[in-house]
């Protein structure tokens, strides 16, 4: 076996112009974040956000013990865990587990992971680690190790099998999220891993960004999130790459305790602190949400278009778009339609909307220009 | 965020080739070796990682990409494995090499992930059975084995084409 194998792959190579795409892709994603694809996937994105409430200053006694629940851990259970984790290699969440959450069950998660979390309601029992699937009861809710899968009932979740989910969702991420730092990933505003608000100086343009970002929501959503000590606001500066993206801050917005719900996204322009992306993303937002048929959906088009307008005009200052279309089959479920997507086109840039049916508001805005 | 820019260019421009290369031979085909490689370096500029040295970087990102690569295979399905015949009609894949090397680059090419991915890092990326282990996350033993099996399919193999038996 003393070949020369490198010689095989001697025609195999990335080109020049490839390794410029991979550069500018980054740098793009980084900055602007593939929405499309968040939205077709909130799970795998949303579910992060359980990281949050595990540790932290300031952290309330609730958080805390779930803190302390997560250090108890017995050996056992900590090996079996990180056998879980080491052997995750999923995209999604739901690829880990038997068969796809229900919409009833994500919505009784949402209400429970308060509990948990905030109140520190925990189940009574916890989600087993099995050798093999032969092992397992009849709707026994329990890890399997010998085709990595989480097994879920076939009927229902009840409460107590949701809060062991919910368990043994934290426990899977504390670990996680100990492995990553252990690795040396840098924590500071990475919504996985960080903890806490981000540590901001009185009049630096980070704090005029919070500022901008409070203004936006209160105004758009109603939403003061200083009202509610259970906010995390991470603010991150990105400067820009001529030609492709400017200088821009970003801010996540997530409450604590609630992985699956609502959550918030703001990238500002940093020359002037107008918005660039604002982002109502949630799976309790999606699920809540009335559906209508396509016709239905269809026959409103026009208020959702005028509400695109509107809000392109007292948010973003810019009006009558020039051209627009809508994304066709996006966003359609089998229960219906809630939401319409829509590009308005002005000049050199475009504005891509999010309207959810029921009450014509924006989830969704995102100003792009054309390259970048 | 300049010098962050810097040193993703630079890293892009020292490990890309080695990752297609890599990449491209076990998911067999173009666009998904892209993909595969834009969500390692993204990951790699997103998660901003600390290594002890150059060595660890690199496999830090062969690791990444094979992750990625392993999903690819099992859940995305997003296009289809070409053959190498059909990959020779497109690229000059094999272009330059002699009968039997082409032959051996078609039985690597057909082989399964486990197996392929082992022969890859060992054979061709000049890894030792425990740096492949901790590269791919399996023990020692499990490399071992996987190369026998893999020496074993490529001896059936190449049965007959000379100066491989």
């Amino acid at each position: 076996m003393n070949k020369d194998y490198n010689k095989l792959l001697n025609n195999i190579d990335i080109t020049e112009e490839k390794k410029q795409e991979l550069y500018e892709n980054c740098i793009r994603s980084k900055h602007a974040g593939d929405f499309l694809f968040r939205y077709s996937q909130p799970l795998c994105i949303l579910i992060a956000a359980a990281v949050f409430m595990l540790t932290g200053i300031g952290a309330t006694a609730a958080v805390l013990s779930v803190k302390d629940r997560m250090e108890s851990m017995s050996e056992e259970e900590y090996n079996d865990y990180a056998y879980e984790v080491e052997n995750d290699t999923f995209v999604s969440v739901d690829e880990g587990f038997s068969r796809e959450l229900r919409d009833s069950e994500i919505l009784r998660i949402i209400e429970l992971e308060r509990d948990y979390y905030d109140n520190g309601v925990f189940p009574v029992n916890t989600v087993p680690h099995l050798q093999t699937a032969a092992e397992r009861e009849e709707d026994q809710l329990a890890y399997v190790a010998e085709d990595n899968l989480l097994y879920l009932p076939e009927k229902d979740m009840d409460d107590e099998q949701i809060l062991e989910y919910i368990d043994h969702d934290a426990k899977k991420w504390y670990l996680n999220s100990q492995a990553l730092m252990e690795e040396g990933f840098d924590v500071g505003t990475s919504p996985d891993l960080t903890y806490d608000s981000t540590e901001i100086a009185e009049g630096s343009g980070e704090q005029k960004a919070r500022d901008a970002g409070e203004k936006l929501l209160k105004d758009i959503y109603g939403v003061d999130i200083n009202a509610d000590k259970n906010w995390i606001v991470l603010v991150e500066f990105f400067e820009g790459e001529e030609g492709i993206t400017e200088d821009l801050y970003q801010l996540d917005i997530y409450k604590k305790g609630t992985g699956y719900a609502d959550s918030y996204q703001l990238r500002l322009r940093a020359e002037d602190m107008s918005p660039i992306l604002i982002n109502l993303a949630g799976y309790e937002r999606e699920l809540r949400a009335k559906r209508f048929s396509t016709a239905e959906a269809d026959a409103m088009n026009d208020s959702a278009y005028e509400s695109a307008v509107s809000f392109a005009g007292e948010y973003l200052g810019l009006g009558t778009p020039e051209d627009y279309r809508f994304e066709e089959d996006f966003g359609a479920t089998a229960d219906g339609e809630a939401f319409k997507y829509l590009i308005l086109k002005y000049g050199d840039k475009s504005v891509y909307f999010g309207i959810k049916l029921e009450d014509m508001k924006v989830i969704m805005c995102h100003v792009m220009r054309s390259g970048t | 965020m300049s010098t962050q820019n810097d040193e993703l260019r630079s890293v892009i421009n020292r490990y890309s080739s080695m990752l297609y290369k890599i990449c491209f031979l076990i998911l067999k085909n173009e666009q998904d070796t892209d993909d595969v490689l834009q969500e390692t370096f993204l990951a790699y500029y997103t998660k901003k990682p600390a290594f002890n040295s150059e060595e660890h970087k690199k496999a830090w990102l062969i690791r990444v990409s094979q992750n990625k690569c392993r999903e690819f295979l099992r859940f995305h399905k997003r296009h289809e494995r070409v053959s190498l015949e059909e990959m020779e009609e497109k690229l000059l894949i094999t272009d330059g090499l002699r009968g039997d090397e082409r032959y051996l680059l078609s039985v690597i090419w057909n082989m399964d992930y486990k197996l392929k991915s082992v022969v890859i890092l060992h054979y061709i990326e000049g890894y030792s059975t425990e740096e492949t282990a901790v590269i791919l996350k399996i023990s020692s033993a499990a490399v071992r084995k996987r190369l026998q099996r893999a020496r074993e399919e490529l001896k059936t193999e190449l049965k007959g084409v000379p100066d491989y038996e």
